[in-house]
This record gives structure tokens, C-alpha cells and sequence, in this order.
């Protein structure tokens, strides 16, 4: 079944065909998510959000894009979304932890248990600050940056994705790589 | 190249962006450059993390979980805006009645505002003269 078919089944309620495109797209969607949002059980959250939310709008989609772009925008607006949500959450969370001296669980706290337990957690300081330096961009720059790097995206996928030509999409991953380098050279220089 | 064009050359020499002439001249001050070479190295390693926490493979119980959110009634957005609301509009209600309780059954005799209106400052010198009150005073 083609996209445009596939749509119309899918505006027409039929079941199977929604179940093909979460098939179809679900890999893209759950990697998308958690690009932005680096938990796996928010990412997870969020992908079903995305469906849900594509199922619904499913009779809005007129096919002027692929489906895939389509898909890509609802994705990357809900991970935004939800980015914007848990900084005002952590926000009030730490405000409630000063207040009333909540015991703070740290992410990674259980970590898996690996053969090199040592190099298990020099790798998440490492994948924490990388992190934490992509979602420092300014936004711009952190979605096509995320959209190239994480979802290996070309450009010109990413310009439709973000409704923007070819050479900003450049010039914004260009930008967010420079970026990304000083952030990252001034945490080697602390040690951090 | 200098060391601070080169700086900035490292992550697209890491990712093999830069054209041949700009490659070379990176990797001649890379042979001659100590904190050149760690910082490139610390790139790398940190680099290679970016996607392995991606996931590889579809999900076989994805699509059950998704139908199974999408069957369950739709309140928890209606929830998460009613309940604060309703919570607060019970707490002043709550406030209301029980300043309103307590004004009925209050012990405090309420002051009566014509007697206060009419008081009148208590004047020291008309009971008892200057004169008198030195006179008496040792």
C-alpha cells in the first residue's frame, strides 16, 4: 500500500492500516523522540503520542509533503513540547526538593551492570555532557543537528522537515557543530 | 595553520568535512600540536557515544501498548486543568466558610461604633490642676 493509500485507509478507519504505518514509522519515530529527550521511557511516551496524534489529524494531511516529513514535524513538536514541559518541571521539582528536602534520584542511578563497570560510567559522563551541550543550542540549530546527527537525515530532508532552504539547514548544522565544539572544549578544559 | 584555526577545524577534520588542502594543513599541526591532538582525541570518544543508545530494531508490542492508551477514556488533560482548578475554587470556598463560622460563634463583643464615636480624650489637667497635683506631689 502507497503513502497516499495508506492515508486514505487511515482517514477511513480502517485498523490494519493505521497498525502498517505505526510498523512502517515506528523505529523513525521512537529514535526521533529520543534524540530530543534522551529517556527511553519518555521517548516511548512521546512516539505514542505522536501516533495518537497522527491518527487524529490523519484527515488534515493533504499530501503536499511526504508522509515521512509529516511524521518527522509531529515528532519534533511534541519532543519540543515536552522539552519546554519538563524544564518547567524539574523547575518546580527542585524548588519542592529545597523546600522540603526531597531525596533526589539520580538518573543512571541503576546503571546496568556491564562486564567494565568503570568504562560503563566514564561513558555516561560522556554521553551526559554531549547531551547536555546539543540541548544547550539554541533550538534552531539543536533540531537540525539532532535531525542530521541522531536520525541521519540529509539535508535536504531536514530543510522540508523544517520548512527551510537548503543552505540555513546547512548553515544552522554548520553553526550548531561550532557550537557544539566550544561547549565541549570549555567542559574539557574544567575536567568536567 | 595556527592553533586557534585549527581549533576550530577539529570536529569536521573528525568527520572527514574539510576539503583536501584545509585536511593536510590540520593534520601537519596535528603532528606538532600536543593539546591539539587530546582535544581531537577527547572528540572522538565523545563523538562515537552520539548514537549508541539509538533504538535498531521495531518494537513487537509497540502497537499493542499504543492501542491499548488510545481505548482508554480521554480525562487525563481534562484532569490535569479541572482538578487544580476545582482544588483551589473548594480551598476558598472552604476559607469563606470558615471565617464565616467563625464571625457566628465568635466570644469577642463586637465594639459598639456609636461609643467610640463618642468618646472624648481623656484630659489630665481638667481633673486635677497643675497646681493642685504639684501641691500634693513630694
Amino acid at each position: 500500500m502507497d503513502e497516499r493509500a495508506l492515508i486514505r485507509a487511515i482517514q477511513n478507519g480502517e485498523e490494519q492500516a493505521f497498525k502498517q504505518l505505526v510498523d512502517n514509522y515506528q523505529l523513525l519515530v521512537r529514535n526521533t523522540c529520543l534524540s530530543f529527550v534522551r529517556d527511553r521511557y519518555d521517548a516511548e511516551d512521546l512516539a505514542q503520542e505522536v501516533f495518537m496524534e497522527v491518527f487524529r489529524s490523519a484527515s488534515k494531511f493533504r499530501g503536499e509533503s511526504k508522509l515521512s516529513t509529516w511524521i518527522y514535524r509531529i515528532a519534533v513538536n511534541k519532543s519540543l513540547n515536552f522539552q519546554r514541559d519538563h524544564k518547567r518541571r524539574n523547575f518546580f521539582q527542585s524548588l519542592g526538593d529545597a523546600l522540603f528536602g526531597t531525596e533526589k534520584v539520580l538518573e543512571g542511578a541503576i546503571a546496568a551492570v556491564e562486564e567494565h563497570p568503570e568504562q560503563h560510567m566514564v561513558n555516561q559522563e560522556r554521553k551526559e555532557r554531549i547531551y547536555r551541550a546539543i540541548e544547550e543550542l539554541p533550538e534552531r540549530q539543536k533540531i537540525a543537528f539532532s535531525l542530521s546527527k541522531l536520525d541521519d537525515l540529509s539535508y535536504q530532508e531536514i530543510a522540508e522537515i523544517m520548512q527551510l532552504s537548503l543552505s540555513s539547514v546547512e548553515s544552522l548544522i554548520h553553526r550548531a557543530k561550532l557550537n557544539l565544539q566550544k561547549k565541549l572544549y570549555a567542559c574539557y578544559k574544567k575536567g568536567i | 595553520m595556527k592553533h586557534r584555526a585549527t581549533k576550530e577545524k577539529l570536529l569536521f577534520f573528525l568527520e572527514d568535512t574539510l576539503s583536501a588542502p584545509e585536511k593536510q594543513e590540520v593534520a601537519e599541526h596535528l603532528s606538532r600540536c600536543t593539546e591539539c591532538r587530546q582535544l581531537l582525541e577527547e572528540l572522538r570518544k565523545d563523538w562515537a557515544l552520539l548514537k549508541l543508545d539509538q533504538y535498531t530494531e521495531n518494537d513487537p508490542y509497540f502497537y499493542t501498548r499504543l492501542k491499548a492508551r488510545m481505548e482508554k477514556p480521554v480525562t487525563s488533560v481534562a484532569r490535569r486543568v479541572w482538578q487544580p482548578a476545582l482544588f483551589g475554587v473548594l480551598l476558598v470556598l472552604a476559607v469563606s466558610l470558615g471565617t464565616l463560622v467563625g464571625k457566628q460563634f465568635s466570644a469577642e463583643p463586637v465594639a459598639d461604633v456609636r461609643f467610640t464615636s463618642e468618646l472624648v480624650p481623656f484630659d489630665g489637667l481638667q481633673e486635677e490642676p497643675i497646681e493642685q497635683f504639684l501641691l500634693t506631689f513630694e
